[in-house]
């Protein structure tokens, strides 16, 4: 009687509180709905780089002194022959009408230019035969005319600078590229060229739309196959949908705090958003899994227990993953930084609304009949392991050859981890198929590199940019420098002599510094910065060139190459990081070293093997394979700490049974393959994202989960048998 | 600013129709044709844009926009004045040239001339300048402009240029 009486009043309890919890949920979700209207994307490629790293600090200036390339719209245009008279007017349209575009604030092409006192294509058109001939004159004695029509003709490049607004930015790029493209759509039709548009604001404009289309995609794809995952594992449609709602509010929360923190979702954070969301998923899984397991109890009651009993390790592997983002905190990318600390508070936070509300779904649905009968059946029929349970097996058979195995296989991969060098091309964040950089290629193919090296002269003698641009050409073997030199008449004549969009590029705007320009191909950052650093030390040898007068050797290929280097090993360093906090973290939790050491093994393994093949692949170290490696570590630690907190639950950490660690794998093995398929199947829609970078976080981090499963069912169970506290392969050893 | 600034202040006197058509016809109007960038530059492509805003009354006249040749492209503002007795007057400005010039003419059968009241200075260089507007018909007008430095005979052709009404 008097248990009955303690257990209505439990029941009252949990009822008021539960109308509270429900509360709190609706609250939350108020936050997350309010905050997707205030989500910004960010399509700005160069803040990437936003550091006090010195190379940036050149580049900023640069753009300050100087108009920059970055808000170029290049135009490539093949025709039959560029001498035909159709093609000609054509062309000339083109031009003339681009330029009423508001925004458009020059068209940079052959037709700018003047021969023998005329302009280079009269008009009316002259005759194909006679304007053939007056091009192949030009040639000779235009340099200009090489970089924009090539030698047969068939190609031209346009070089349109646009503005863009600071606000709205994207939408007057946009409405500008459209009315550009409908203008060549005519010019098309008028003579039978192509034209194709590229330069940073197309490629922007495809960022800008990628980033909204991508996010819908991996997301959308990640609640799906979340869902399909908890489904087949739970064997329940109805208990599948029960996962839903804790991984979709902490998703939404996750967008929602970076609309109301004005933090944009940009190239970097895209991956952010589904990685909560399948972390959360995993979670919901693990409290399903957990819920089955108290199936012989009262509802509520169950449902209280799971959580109480999971939460631990899911507070402590939203923890771990939490330091690892906190590690990519301390880059100096302003970017990079930025991701690390939304992924420290997402992930916190992710795991509060994912237990808070997983508790108030599933104790309000328990008070339906179906949800006791269809758990009591899971707890009846334990989820499959799809045989990996077998790995287990296999460990606690040969646990120490296996361990000492999994050792030296990490001995190695770490060795060639720390030989991968870092790798950085401003290409690489562009699929192959990308429409820009298809007509990069071309032009580099048909007329002259597009990438452009500068050396900044704190002068504007003409003489003395003379000089400097002699060096340039020696040292790259550039025919193409382009500097005041080249100009009749030198700065004074600047004004009346080259459109405005050009001469802001070859002279300061407070007219006390000049450009010297060259353009390169462009391979990736490590050719660049030796051609970078071979041209520094030919001005610097020069004779003449007193110390002072060059400012620096810079330009985004330069800029991106240098800071690149120093961010990628501080993304290194962040794994290192990553790792001892994590080791402390297991130290603090369980107060065993020796637990919280082994534990590292099969975490540290995945991460060291990919690193690993990395460099025998050559791939090396980029961006987003280098951040894809520490924010999965932290990620599929979360294994790891299921499998401890397993061993907790059943009091087996300090001493180390087969019966124990049997036990313990034999209950969390569906689970954790579960997970890690909800982990990796969730992450695949990075594949059929637009932007390269997140293809390749995508496809590192699953090759981080898969890998981490496998080593926690194999290495995880051999290194407790083989040096765990008091193991029982230690004990049998040891005479009594 | 290079000398498509003074292209684009000349071909701004492409923008009326007859002065008859031009103090009444509100619109969009493209001109086509042949511009100078200099006054010793040779005439090569141009096109022009501008609207036109008749005042209430039909008395003078708004006309904004641009033109442009293959280097660049000039924002220009003119308003028109019509006098008694067949005079007209005028005040043009220009973004590029940032020079204000006053010209006065008449208005014979539809055709205006005016020339400038006082020096155009281009590289410190007064010109004199002299504009001829006929009408083309219903579709549009012609727009002859020209210019001579002080002592010499000949006008040199800096403008010439066909104007319909955009859309048309």
């Amino acid at each position: 009687m008097r248990q009955a009486r303690n257990l209505a009043a439990v029941f009252a309890v949990l009822r008021s509180r539960l109308l509270l919890l429900w509360l709190l949920t609706g609250l939350i979700a108020v936050v997350a709905v309010t905050g997707m209207f205030r989500l910004r994307f960010d399509d700005e490629l160069v803040r990437f780089f936003n550091s006090d790293i010195p190379a940036y600090q050149d580049y900023v200036a640069l753009g300050r002194a100087f108009e920059g390339d970055g808000n170029d719209v290049i135009a490539f245009v093949e025709a039959s022959d560029f001498a035909d008279p159709v093609v000609a007017a054509a062309m000339s349209d083109f031009l003339l009408d681009a330029q009423f575009i508001p925004g458009v604030r020059a068209a940079l092409s052959p037709f700018i230019l003047r021969f023998d006192g005329a302009p280079l294509f009269p008009y009316p058109p002259l005759p194909q035969d006679e304007m053939a001939a007056r091009l192949e004159a030009a040639q000779a004695q235009v340099p200009m005319l090489g970089r924009l029509l090539s030698a047969d003709r068939q190609a031209m490049v346009v070089i349109m600078p646009i503005t863009e607004r600071a606000e709205g930015g994207q939408t007057d790029r946009h409405s500008v590229l459209t009315e550009l493209a409908r203008l060549g759509a005519r010019a098309e039709a008028a003579s039978g060229a192509r034209l194709q548009l590229s330069g940073y604001p197309v490629l922007r404009d495809e960022v800008a739309s990628a980033l909204i289309r991508d996010i819908v995609l991996l997301n959308t794809l990640g609640v799906v196959v979340g869902f399909a995952v908890a489904v087949f594992a739970l064997r329940s449609f109805r208990l599948g949908l029960l996962t839903l709602p804790g991984p979709a509010l902490s998703v939404a929360l996750g967008i929602g705090l970076h609309g109301h923190l004005g933090v944009t979702i940009n190239t970097i954070t895209i991956t952010l958003p589904v990685l909560i969301l399948v972390l959360a998923t995993s979670d919901a899984i693990h409290i399903s899994f957990e819920r089955g397991r108290q199936a012989g109890r009262e509802s509520a009651l169950a449902t209280l227990r799971a959580i109480r009993r999971v939460a631990v390790a899911c507070v402590f592997a939203a923890v771990t993953t939490a330091v690892a983002f906190g590690a990519l905190a301390t880059s100096r990318s302003e970017i990079i930084a930025e991701m690390g600390a939304m992924g420290v508070l997402l992930t916190l936070s992710s795991v509060v609304t994912v237990l808070l509300t997983q508790m108030v779904v599933l104790t309000t649905a328990g008070r339906a009949d179906w949800f006791n009968t269809l758990f009591k059946r899971l707890h009846d029929r334990p989820p499959a392991a799809f045989g990996l349970g077998r790995l287990t097996a296999l460990a606690l058979r040969r646990p120490r050859l296996v361990s000492w195995v999994a050792l030296v296989v990490l001995a190695f991969s770490t060795w060639a981890y720390s030989q991968a060098g870092p790798r950085y091309s401003l290409l690489d964040t562009l699929r192959g198929d990308s429409p820009v950089r298809q007509v990069f290629s071309q032009v580099e193919d048909k007329l002259a590199p597009v990438s452009l090296m500068h050396v900044v002269v704190n002068g504007t003698d003409s003489a003395l940019v003379r000089q400097v641009a002699e060096v340039v050409a020696r040292e790259t073997g550039s025919t193409n420098v382009q500097s005041l030199a080249s100009i009749e008449g030198g700065a004074a004549a600047l004004a009346d002599t080259v459109p405005e969009a050009l001469a802001q590029r070859l002279v300061s705007a407070d007219g006390t510094q000049a450009l010297v320009s060259v353009p390169f191909r462009y391979e990736n950052g490590e050719t660049t910065l030796a051609l970078a650093d071979r041209l520094e030390a030919a001005l610097a040898a020069e004779p003449g060139l007193e110390p002072g007068m060059i400012a620096a050797v810079t330009g985004l290929p330069v800029m991106s190459a240098r800071v690149a280097g120093v961010i990628l090993d501080e993304i290194n360093r962040s794994l290192l990081i990553a790792l001892g906090g994590v080791a402390l973290l297991i130290l603090a939790w369980l107060r065993n070293l020796r637990v919280a050491l082994i534990s590292l093994i099969p975490n540290m393994l995945p991460v060291t093997l990919i690193g690993g093949w990395l460099m025998l692949s050559g791939s090396g170290i980029e961006f987003s394979n280098g951040m894809a490696l520490t924010v999965a570590f932290g990620i599929a630690v979360d294994d790891t700490l299921h499998v401890l907190n397993r061993l907790r639950l059943a009091g087996g950490v300090r001493r180390i049974t087969r019966e124990g660690l049997e036990e313990a794998f034999g209950e969390v093995t569906p689970a954790l393959v579960t997970t890690s398929l909800v982990l990796f199947f969730g992450m695949s829609g990075s594949f059929l994202a637009k932007n390269l970078g997140v293809a390749e976080f995508g496809g590192i981090a699953m090759s981080v989960f898969v890998l981490a499963l496998l080593a926690d069912l194999l290495v995880l169970p051999a290194a407790l048998a083989a040096f765990g506290p008091r193991s029982y392969l230690r004990t049998r050893r040891t005479p009594e | 600013m290079i000398r498509i600034a003074l292209a684009a202040l000349l071909a701004v006197f492409a923008a009326p129709a007859s002065a008859t058509e031009l103090f009444e016809a509100a619109g969009n109007w493209q001109g086509e044709g042949m511009i100078a960038t200099g006054p010793r530059a040779p005439l090569e492509r141009g096109r022009c844009r501008v609207e036109i805003a008749p005042a209430a009354g039909g008395g003078d006249v708004s006309i904004t926009g641009s033109c442009a040749v293959a280097a660049g492209l000039s924002d220009i503002s003119l308003r028109l004045v019509r006098g008694a007795g067949g005079k007209v007057n005028a005040g043009f400005w220009s973004a590029a040239t940032a020079q204000t010039v006053q010209f006065a003419g008449t208005e014979t059968d539809g055709a205006i001339v005016m020339e400038a009241t006082g020096a155009l200075v281009l590289d410190e260089v007064p010109y004199q300048s002299r504009v001829e507007v006929e009408t083309g018909g219903a579709e549009g007008f012609t727009l002859r402009q020209m210019l001579r430095a002080e002592g010499e005979d000949a006008w040199r052709l800096v403008v010439d240029m066909a104007y319909r009404q955009a859309g048309g």
